[in-house]
């Protein structure tokens, strides 16, 4: 079935599925400092820092892209697994230590409180070309924006998968931004941590695939097999909180 | 120099925060991928191979932080 410019598989929704849920989780993180960049110090320095960062981006993915096209397949393949399932398994440890209370949940309205404070301390505003609004507000869109473009690259390099990618990306992007006009608040409600372990889920599935597709391992059921790769890693991962919540229990009882 | 030492340290972070975790995983992939395909009549084995090793990996990490914590 044909949607739009790319084939409506279950491998393309599945990457654009990771892209959108993975992207939604940074962009929320970029929007929490970019509001109180806003709030504390000014709407326009935030705003020239967020696109500076923003233009920053594209000209790293113009150049980047067109230097993975000189990569060999297999090499590709291989070095994007590896990547893309170290990024996927340090989210899915993550979240599995923080749903079995191991770690602290991920708090946006903490964090924007802490970054809010921080920027009040810094002295008064400078105006538009307020230095320490702009880097801030640039910083932040800059570094969670390179994982978007990290996770758009990875789960997109297969042929047909990179528009999928995109447009899941593009989705989260105007999602967050209308949101985050429309509350003008950081968006704590946000299930952040169930994000993030539904997104360590696929993408550690993609990189286990591209691992073996890169090193010529054949695949049962080919590209069908990523959705038992998935599969598998969630139930590895409802294992690890079973087991990651008994210490703490003894502990608490002893 | 600080910003291009920031800029590394922020890139490995986005792949490492744990080791001892990124280390097995490393150590492992590289043995799959050299070994299991020179092992006659694994075949379609291979990947359950592989992905059996990554979770254990996975577990047994995240078995190790909660008991540290």
């Amino acid at each position: 079935m044909d949607f739009m410019f790319w084939d409506l598989t279950t491998p393309t929704v599945t990457v654009a599925v990771a892209a959108f849920l993975a992207s939604t989780v940074e962009f929320v993180e970029a929007l929490t400092i970019v509001l109180a960049v806003g709030t504390v110090r000014g709407w326009a320095p935030a705003l020239i820092g967020a696109t500076a960062g923003t233009v920053l981006l594209i000209v790293l993915v113009m150049i980047f892209g067109s230097l993975l096209s000189a990569v060999p397949i297999a090499w590709l393949q291989m070095i994007i697994g590896v990547l893309l399932l170290l990024f996927g398994m340090r989210w899915l440890r993550k979240a599995i230590l923080r749903s079995a209370g191991v770690i602290a949940m991920h708090d946006e309205a903490a964090i924007y409180n802490k970054e809010t404070e921080m920027l009040k301390r810094a002295g008064s505003p400078h105006g538009v070309w307020d230095p320490i609004a702009l880097i801030t507000s640039f910083k932040a869109v800059v570094l969670e924006g390179l994982e978007v473009i990290f996770i758009v690259i990875a789960v997109g390099s297969r042929e047909g998968t990179l528009i999928p990618a995109s447009t899941g990306a593009a989705a989260a992007l105007l999602l967050v931004i209308v949101i985050g006009l429309l509350v003008h608040k950081p968006l704590a409600q946000v299930p952040e941590n169930t994000l993030k372990f539904i997104v360590g889920v696929l993408l550690s599935g993609f990189g286990v695939f591209w691992i073996g597709e890169g090193s010529g391992m054949p695949w049962p059921g080919a590209d069908l097999s990523i959705l038992a790769l998935i599969a598998g890693f969630a139930l590895a991962s409802f294992i690890a909180i079973g087991l990651a919540k008994t210490p703490t229990k003894v502990g608490e009882q002893s | 120099m600080n910003w291009l030492k920031m800029a590394v340290a922020e890139l490995f972070s986005l792949f490492i925060d744990d080791v001892w975790f990124s280390f097995s995983i490393g150590v492992w992939i590289a043995f799959a991928a050299l070994e299991l395909p020179r092992i006659d009549g694994l075949g379609e084995w291979q990947g359950v191979i592989l992905f059996s090793g990554l979770a254990v990996i996975l577990v047994a990490s995240s078995w190790r932080a909660a008991r540290q914590k």
